[in-house]
């Protein structure tokens, strides 16, 4: 008896401090940047908000249009000139430690996998390791693992993980990728800069449109 | 065969099952039970730091409600193997004064003191039972090797939530559901293998259920192997790491797409 209440007591606890957002709490959220993005032009313009929409409509939570908008995305991250020079200065090829990662990491792996899908199997499973191990304290800064910057590093790893999960048909990536944007949501509710709420609703829509596809 | 077992829990019930059937195996000696300690603050903060409120759905299922909740009536389950063995000690620390055996509560199971107390027994075999992960100091104390029985098929499926990742993955086909007895290496699950059991899916199956006809089917598996260990009859086949994945906690709206999987192939 005593155990039995112990246990209900326990499970309700449990379910109460529950982190994982429920999907439609994720997808409202979305809708409504989107769609306040669409009525203040000096909100509209950016490439990673029109690459947000466009996954948006694949994932049919917005009305379809057709568009292809990588290339425009792609301008968004460093050169590949900027990422050559962030490889030659990595040490010993890691690119993620205990403590977190250097800053601007997300982007450049982002934007060398946009650039070429093969040869980074070993840098993604890293990185995916260190998500899953880490979890909240992942993607830290160094040398301190400090949080500044983790949530952008969040969003633009999360959206990296969607691509990769579709890409490659492994749903790992988008396991990771939904908790990314779990953690996340509080504190781009709370404190995040234009640029980081951009980069959220990119990874909230690409993970909506990854989640669409492994569902049919 | 000279065995030292190493457990999470005091009243672990699926390390009791594996202490009393070692005990009554002919050929098998008990030599140490290595409990690690219930509370330990250094690791609760830690985990605390990385899981957040996850550590509290850890502790429910692990340490308060135990194995046996909600199994007592259950055919195959663990609750029914300890019926059909009789098992009466409550905890690891009765059962190790009832037959003599050298217990050992430490904060982990890679304590100096778990060290010390393993270098000087020097056991054939180290059965693990779960408490984390094992070090390198202790990966090396055992003759044969640390025996662990994982939860799904090596080596496609290592790491956790593998019954669902293998369901999810499945599509048409039957899911890679079922054990491995393997010695572990610095890797997770990455140890070489020594026995697996394939673990049918039925019809009306739901994941606790799978989950539940699983952890009897450890302990035998868990025996046979101790045995075909002692009689020299099995040879550990290395994996090469490129043979599976490591797969981790499955996201809720991945575990409902799981389910639902589940539900189509049965």
């Amino acid at each position: 008896m005593m155990r039995n209440l112990a246990a209900r007591l326990l499970d309700f606890l449990a379910d109460w401090l529950d982190d994982a957002v429920p999907a439609a709490v994720l997808q409202a959220f979305l809708n409504a940047e989107l769609t306040r993005r669409n009525e203040r032009q000096d909100l509209a313009g950016d490439a990673v908000v029109q690459q947000a929409r466009s996954h948006a409509r694949e994932a049919g939570l917005i009305e379809p249009q057709q568009e292809t908008l990588a290339a425009s995305l792609r301008t968004a991250l460093p050169s590949p000139e900027t990422c050559a020079q962030w490889i030659e200065e990595l040490e010993n090829d890691r690119i993620a430690r205990w403590k977190g990662v250097h800053a601007g990491t997300s982007a450049v792996v982002l934007a060398m996998y946009m650039d070429s899908r093969d040869s980074m199997d070993k840098w993604l499973e890293t990185l995916l390791r260190h998500v899953e191990v880490r979890r909240r304290q992942a993607l830290g800064r160094l040398p301190d693992g400090k949080p500044e910057g983790q949530l952008l590093e969040r969003s633009q790893t999360a959206y990296l993980f969607s691509r990769v999960a579709v890409d490659r048909a492994d749903m790992r990536y988008l396991n990771a990728a939904l908790k990314l944007n779990d953690w996340s949501f509080q504190d781009v509710r709370r404190r995040s800069s234009c640029s980081e709420t951009d980069w959220y609703l990119l990874a909230l829509a690409g993970v909506e449109a990854a989640f669409t596809r492994f569902a049919r | 065969m000279r065995i030292a077992l190493l457990a999470p829990t005091n009243s672990s019930l699926y390390s009791r099952l594996l202490a009393e059937s070692i005990l009554r195996t002919e050929g098998l000696e008990l030599e140490v039970i290595v409990v690690r300690r219930m509370i330990s603050w250094k690791r609760l903060r830690g985990e605390l730091r990385r899981d957040g409120p996850r550590l509290v759905q850890k502790i429910t299922q692990k340490l308060v409600l135990g194995e046996e909740r909600k199994t007592e009536h259950e055919e195959e389950s663990l609750a029914a193997l300890a019926r059909q063995l009789e098992l009466s000690s409550p905890s690891l620390q009765k059962m190790a004064k009832l037959h003599g055996v050298p217990f050992l509560v430490a904060p982990d199971h890679n304590h100096p003191r778990v060290e010390a107390r393993l270098r000087d027994i020097a056991p054939d075999v180290i059965v693990f039972s779960g408490g984390g992960l094992i070090r390198k100091n202790i990966l090396s104390i055992p003759q044969k090797g640390i025996l662990n029985c994982h939860a799904g098929l090596l080596p496609p499926y290592r790491g956790m939530d593998v019954v669902e990742w293998a369901v999810l993955e499945a599509e048409a086909k039957p899911p890679q559901i079922g054990l491995t007895c393997h010695f572990m290496d610095k890797g997770v699950d990455t140890g070489p293998i020594l026995q697996t059991h394939p673990l049918q899916v039925r019809k009306g199956d739901n994941f606790t259920a799978i989950r539940r006809r699983l952890q009897p089917l450890m302990v035998q598996l868990m025996m046979s192997t101790l045995v075909g260990l002692e009689q020299e009859a099995l040879v550990p086949q290395p994996q090469a790491g490129h043979d599976g994945r490591q797969y981790f906690v499955m996201h809720p709206r991945m575990k409902q797409l799981a389910a639902f999987r589940l539900d189509e192939l049965t």
